[in-house]
């Protein structure tokens, strides 16, 4: 449980990571400071790899503007912020001598920012920035929040079940479900974070698993899936099956190794803004141990 | 990568429109002429006609708009939100905000050589082979040397390759992306 929440928060904390750079570089590959004359690299997909088991990380977070989503961090570092409809970047001071406030401020107020429009644009000028209205990107509280959350993976419920005494029938159906869910395996579950002014709400849900059956095939299941109970007898699951085609003998330890990906979007909203992060959490691997009947009756 | 590039062509232009008075960041002036004859007279130069020769003609005006904002460390949106698009339009702006907030300014102009466009179906990838023999950085007034250096410390090679995305927005090609290929000549 430790380790994989620890799994997370490292992978959330990569996913940021990329979110912060490929703004910086734009996503481009390789871009020059006009300041240093360095040109500075990034990889593309770099560091979007997840955790060791148990959390495939990965993320992402988009804004909206005028009905379209955008990035919620531009250009070097900057934050959307849509009360003023830029990215608001580094503080503007040409030459250091320090830009004077607008009538009715002062330099304990705020401060001049470089804004960054998106397209299409139609200004180029400096923000007058007050004091909290742009603190913290709220994508570094969503995350904050969803770290609170604790998220596990699910629990496997499979039928036939996982045991040295356990063996399916190739052609018999498997019934997979979400064995006890709970708000932090399955959602929804809600947290929030805040910084000074700024708070973001942030609620979990899972969308749907994929069932990495182990004999090659996956299976996408959008719900919980239905219990397996006898009185079903030979019947499908009417949620999330499967059927394995051949025995698992010729398989590492002869069982076929099954893990379930969960797939969680996170909605979040705060600071004038809102968002959409996505990660996946993978179980450990169960193995399922398959056979032919007239093996079984020998 | 873009920071740096300019088409000669466009340099040409620039020159054109000076002497003639059309200079600096103003828009040339459209001037409609009614003809009597029924046949237009051809011109010289061709209207581009696949999606490969729009694009590149796109480019083309955008490191003009570009290589002017470097110098003027001004943007004039009017004729960039025609040519660029998603992050290049902000990194331009980020450039030049920099580079005043900074101290930073070029001049002299950047050569540029397109090499053939390559489609993508949904973008359009163009590499520039940009020479900057002519064009000088200077920080707080004293030239930088060398002007830029790659990822292992080195003075950046002239010219250098930069590869330009170009996609389609509300109907034209725009300048969406860019990538300073600098380990590869050109």
């Amino acid at each position: 449980m430790l380790r994989r929440l620890l799994a997370f928060i490292v992978a959330l904390a990569g996913s940021l990571v990329i979110v912060m750079v490929t703004a910086s570089a734009a996503s481009a590959d390789c871009v020059a400071d006009p300041i240093t004359g360095e040109v500075h690299c990034e990889d593309e997909d770099g560091g979007n790899n997840g955790g060791d088991g148990g959390g495939d990380g990965g993320g992402s977070s988009t804004c909206s503007y005028g009905g379209n989503e955008i990035p919620c961090t531009g250009p070097g570092g900057s934050v959307w912020s849509s009360a003023h409809g830029c990215y608001v970047g580094d503080v503007w001071d040409p030459g250091g001598a320090g830009a004077q406030p607008p009538p009715g401020q002062t330099n304990e107020d705020g401060a001049w920012h470089i804004c960054y429009f998106p397209p299409p644009g139609s200004s180029w000028e400096p923000m007058w920035i007050q004091n909290g209205t742009v603190t913290i990107d709220p994508v570094v509280l969503a995350e904050r929040a969803i770290a609170s959350m604790d998220l596990d993976p699910i629990q496997i419920g499979i039928v036939p079940e996982s045991g040295p005494n356990r063996v399916g029938l190739v052609g018999l159906p498997v019934w997979m479900w979400v064995d006890s869910p709970t708000d932090d395996t399955f959602g929804p579950i809600t947290a929030s974070a805040s910084e000074g002014s700024v708070s973001v709400s942030a609620t979990a849900s899972v969308s749907s698993i994929l069932w990495d059956m182990g004999d090659g095939t996956t299976v996408t299941c959008t719900g919980k899936g239905t219990p397996y109970a006898d009185h079903y007898g030979k019947k499908d699951s009417p949620t999330c099956g499967h059927r394995y085609e051949k025995m698992s003998t010729d398989q590492p330890d002869g069982a076929y190794q099954v893990t379930a990906t969960s797939h969680w979007v996170v909605e979040w909203t705060g600071g004038g803004q809102s968002g959409t992060i996505e990660f996946d959490l993978t179980t450990d691997s169960l193995p399922i141990r398959i056979g032919e009947a007239q093996v079984l009756t020998q | 990568m873009r920071k740096h590039h300019s088409a000669l062509g466009g340099v040409a232009l620039a020159l054109a429109l000076t002497l003639t008075g059309c200079g600096g960041d103003t828009e040339p002036t459209v001037q409609e002429t009614p003809s009597q004859s029924p046949s237009p007279t051809p011109t010289s130069t061709p209207t581009p006609k696949t999606p490969e020769e729009k694009a590149a003609a796109q480019l083309t005006k955008y490191l003009d708009v570009r290589d002017m904002a470097y110098r003027k460390r001004d943007i004039n949106f009017k004729t960039l939100n025609p040519v660029a698009t998603g992050d290049e339009f902000l990194q331009l702006q980020h450039v030049v905000a920099s580079m005043t907030n900074e101290n930073v300014t070029v001049t002299g102009q950047y050569g540029h050589t397109l090499a053939e466009p390559r489609n993508r179906g949904a973008s359009i990838l163009i590499i520039d082979c940009e020479d900057r023999s002519n064009v000088t950085w200077k920080n707080d007034g004293a030239v930088r040397k060398p002007d830029f250096t790659d990822p292992n410390g080195d003075p950046l090679r002239n010219p250098a390759p930069v590869e330009y995305t170009l996609v389609k927005d509300k109907g034209a090609w725009k300048v969406s992306d860019s990538d300073l290929l600098w380990d590869e000549p050109c």
